[in-house]
């Protein structure tokens, strides 16, 4: 079972607060982003420390974040995509921090088998490590958005030239 | 846990700079507001 602190509503729509034991508060939202992906329901999925003073670190925090994606992947239809913070902390730290809490809760999950893909997008010398997260009946609407291994191959392919 | 290079193209990858920028965007009004209510 996890063992999540208990979550407030936030003013803003589907955004939520907690403290942790240490009086640390954090910010937890899913914002809409299916502008971006041709009408596809593709939702971000975020989390920021937001109270001053440095951050208490305790296992609860992944838990609180990790079980409100699972039960948001449940009652949804949709892909949730975690997209780092470009800040003073470097991408891939956070998506590896991401990835290690996912992994380690994993079990946890209730969730219709939660099926997760590390993506890099890349254009030109740029790189985003991007974290998509979904569920077993949502493999085929990942896949429209990720582009299946063929698709993915086929491009590769038609990069080469002879 | 699979992980995939997807080449995009330079219009995909401004629509994702584009969140990347609401999501800054969006971070920094959360903070603040939650500092103005602090004090």
């Amino acid at each position: 079972m996890f063992n999540s602190y208990p979550l407030t509503p936030s003013t803003e729509p589907n955004a939520f607060e907690f403290t942790t034991e240490g009086g640390s508060q954090y910010y937890l939202y899913f914002r809409n982003i299916s502008h971006a992906f041709n009408g596809l329901p593709v939702f971000d999925f975020g989390f920021l420390h937001i109270s001053e003073g440095q951050l208490i670190e305790d296992d609860r925090i992944s838990h609180t974040i990790c079980e409100e994606a699972d039960k948001w992947l449940a009652k949804n239809h949709g892909v949730l995509l975690y997209i780092p913070m470009d800040d003073e902390v470097p991408m891939k730290v956070r998506t590896r921090k991401f990835d290690q809490w996912y992994g380690r809760l994993f079990p946890l999950f209730v969730c219709n088998s939660p099926s997760k893909n590390r993506v890099i997008l890349k254009y030109a010398e740029f790189e985003i490590p991007v974290t998509v997260l979904y569920k077993a009946s949502d493999a085929e609407l990942a896949e429209s958005i990720l582009g299946s291994e063929e698709e993915l191959f086929n491009y590769a392919l038609s990069t080469l030239s002879f | 846990m699979k992980t995939k290079v997807l080449n995009v193209t330079k219009e995909q990858f401004e629509k994702i700079q584009k969140i990347m920028d609401e999501k800054k965007a969006l971070n920094q009004r959360i903070k603040a507001a939650k500092l103005a209510k602090a004090n």
